[in-house]
Parts: structure tokens; sequence; C-alpha cells
């Protein structure tokens, strides 16, 4: 779980592409080929759709990517029932 | 057809296994690892999608977050960055298990005062055992206010000595009041409401409905006071560690 | 037995008594509140975390009372 939460926050934080001192030396376009070939070659266009496998997953892009309230009755539901059936099994059924 | 049970009864800890004395599993662990997983599911799997715009949920933890780092910069400055993790997840846990708690049918694991007790007792004995490395002997200046005349300092002593030993049970016990105390009421009332509706009289079975109004009330004050009671928790931890850190 | 009932109930009604302070110590914090507001507005919001901590610990004590009224009642 941590090597991917690292690769995670790598992802988020832009590559040191270009350096005050390497910008500003002043040899005209030469030194801004890094910086060039580096935007040229990210991805463009929409972000390809990732197809839900697995049921979390499935959940995920159905509930919570869309921000749907769903989720807290889910939540509240699997409680209640739970809840209900640990108290039948203590002690609602002893009460005849 | 219908027992009237004792109200305490919903507090009782019950055991899945009987067969093995060595072994205890009672409802109070289940409860521990049900709040242990949606602690799990609101800070792993929400968090899953490596995108930049959150989604609401994300929301939902990031304010919890930022509260509880306000709260711990606001109480111990820049020396309590190390204490944030302790005093959130102490945050999320109270939150959660009281918010569950106030679901119907469902075990409250902060209205066991044997729990919340002896949780405020070791942080307690923590904050102390903090004190007493980082000053040595100059921790038991805590019990001493400045100025004082000569006359008044055993008077004193004794005094902020028993206060601050009184700490370590009020903490845990102001929680765990207020928990019983709420889900006491609430079945209390609800009681009240079912003899009420279940008369024979049909007037008084209208009658019975006007509390409905009130329970509504004090529902949603114990959903304040679960979120509240949490909170409060956590300042006055915050505030101790802050007395043992800087000595006033 | 029924003496001892009687104190019982008897016990639990004035274990409430102590929800006095508690009214009035939570009529103390707001009216603090609305005065520290009324006077420095801008003050409003670190003001209003104070008071919910006081509004915490004064609504605990009356609490208590609360508890021991329930206690007498159904745990003696």
């Amino acid at each position: 779980m941590s090597t991917q939460f690292t690769r995670k926050i790598s992802s988020l934080i832009p590559p040191k592409i270009a350096s005050p001192s390497s910008v500003s030396t002043g040899k005209g376009m030469g030194n801004m080929t890094r910086v060039i070939n580096f935007y040229q070659n990210l991805p463009r266009g929409k972000a390809p759709a990732v197809v839900p496998k697995t049921f979390s997953e499935k959940y995920y892009q159905k509930y919570i990517a869309t921000n749907s309230s769903k989720p807290l009755v889910h939540f509240i539901l699997f409680f209640l029932t739970t809840g209900y059936s640990l108290d039948y099994y203590f002690h609602l059924r002893h009460e005849h | 057809m219908l027992f009237m049970n004792s109200p305490l009864e919903q507090f009782e800890i019950n055991n899945f296994v009987n067969n093995l004395s060595f072994l205890k599993f009672t409802t109070f662990s289940l409860y521990c690892m049900l709040v242990l997983g949606v602690y799990y599911m609101f800070n792993m799997y929400v968090f899953k999608s490596g995108k930049l715009i959150s989604t609401n949920y994300n929301m939902f933890i990031e304010a919890l977050y930022s509260t509880m780092l306000n709260m711990v910069k606001s109480q111990m400055g820049n020396k309590g960055n190390k204490y944030f993790p302790l005093m959130y997840s102490l945050f999320m846990f109270m939150l959660f298990s009281n918010l569950i708690s106030m679901i119907p049918y469902n075990f409250a694991i902060n209205a066991q005062l044997m729990f919340t007790i002896s949780l405020s007792m070791t942080i307690w004995m923590g904050l102390t055992m903090l004190g007493l490395i980082k000053h040595k002997f100059e921790y038991f200046g805590l019990f001493m206010p400045s100025g004082t005349s000569l006359p008044l300092v055993p008077f004193l002593v004794m005094i902020e000595m028993i206060s601050n030993i009184a700490r370590s049970i009020s903490l845990g016990l102001r929680l765990g009041a207020n928990m019983l105390s709420g889900h006491l009421l609430l079945t209390i009332l609800c009681g009240l409401m079912f003899d009420f509706i279940m008369s024979s009289s049909f007037i008084i079975a209208i009658l019975g409905f006007i509390p409905l109004i009130m329970i509504l009330g004090i529902v949603s004050l114990e959903f304040a006071m679960a979120a509240k009671q949490a909170y409060v928790f956590c300042v006055l931890t915050c505030s101790y560690i802050k007395d043992a850190i800087y000595l006033h | 037995m029924q003496l001892v009932l009687a104190g019982k109930y008897m016990g639990a009604g004035m274990a409430t008594i102590g929800l006095l302070g508690a009214g009035m110590g939570m009529a103390i914090v707001f009216a603090a509140l609305m005065n520290g507001t009324a006077r420095n507005p801008s003050l409003r919001s670190s003001l209003f975390t104070y008071a919910m901590l006081g509004f915490g610990l004064v609504e605990a004590t009356g609490l208590f009372c609360l508890m021991m009224s329930f206690m007498l009642l159904y745990a003696v």
C-alpha cells in the first residue's frame, strides 16, 4: 500500500525540467529544448476511461465518483442489519 | 408479547465465543473492528482515485482533517505537529463510533465507562511521562502557579495536584456519561411513546404522537453531542499535551 | 422494601436538581458569546469555537446529574 501511495504522490509533483540557471544563461533556444521536448511528449486529449472490473471499482465508479448520496444510505442500512441481527441473536429471540 | 426491559440492557456486552475461556470476542470487539473498517474505507477507499479534482467524500475527509489540524496548531503551535496523528485518529475513532452508535440497534462503544475512563487514564499517564521526560523535576512547577505567596504554597500545590489527577477520570467520564445518558434518554422516551401508542384508547394513541416532535429534537441534539463530545475530548487532550510540553 | 423504593425514586428526583446549575452555565456561556460578538463581530468564528467548548463542558455537568438519576432508577 505504501509503495502505491508514494507513486501517486510523485506523479502529482511536476518533474524538474527547467532550473533558473539553465534557462537564463542566454544561449537562445538551445537550453529550452528539454522543456519543449517534455511538453511535446505529454499525452494529449481526454484521459482514457478506466473500465472497472472488481466490485469495489464498480462501486467507486458508480456511486463515489458521481458524488451520489447512496453510499450513506448503504452505510446506514448495513449498520441497521448488523445491529438488528446482533440484537435478535442475543436478546429478541429469547423474549417469547 | 411485549416485554418491558431495563433501558440499561442496550449497554450489555455479549460474548460470541462461549466455549473458549481464553478467547473473548465480544460485541465490543466487533464494533471496534467495524469502526476501524469505516475509518479505513473513508481514508483509503475514498481517496483511491489519483485525480486532482476531488469528490465530495474527499472533501468531507479533508474538512475533518483541516479542522483537526487547525485545532492542533492553535492549541500547541508548531511544536505540537508531531501529536497531530494521535489527535486525528482519536477524533476519527470517537466521531465514527459515536455516530455509528446513533443508528438504531447498534452498540455504543463510548457508553462503556470502563473503556472511556481507561482510555483517558492511559492518555493522562502518557502525558505525565512525557512531561517528566521533557522537563525532569521542573515538571512539578506545573503544580504551582507563579506569583504565589509562601504561606499559600502547600495548599495550592495540593489543590493543583488533585485537579491534575482528577483530569484522568473526568476526561473519560465526560464522554462516557454523555453517551450513556443520551442513549438512556432516547430509550426511555421512545418506551414512553410506545406505551402511549399501543394503549387501547384511541385518543391516548393520537396523543402519543405529540412527543414525537420532542424526540426528533432530542435525536438531533444527540447527533450534535456525538460530534461535539469527540471534538471536546480532542480539544482537552490537546490542552493537556500543551501543559505537558510548555509548562503553562 | 416499599421505603427503599420510595427513597430510590426520591433520590432520582433530587439528583436532577443539579441541572439548575447546568442551565445557568449554558445561559452564561451563550450570553457571553453574544456579548463578545456584539462588541467585536470580527472575532465571531474564534469566539464560537470557545463557546462550543464551554457548552460541551457545561452540558457534561448537567448530564452527570441525569446519569446519576438514571443510575439510581435502573442500576441500584
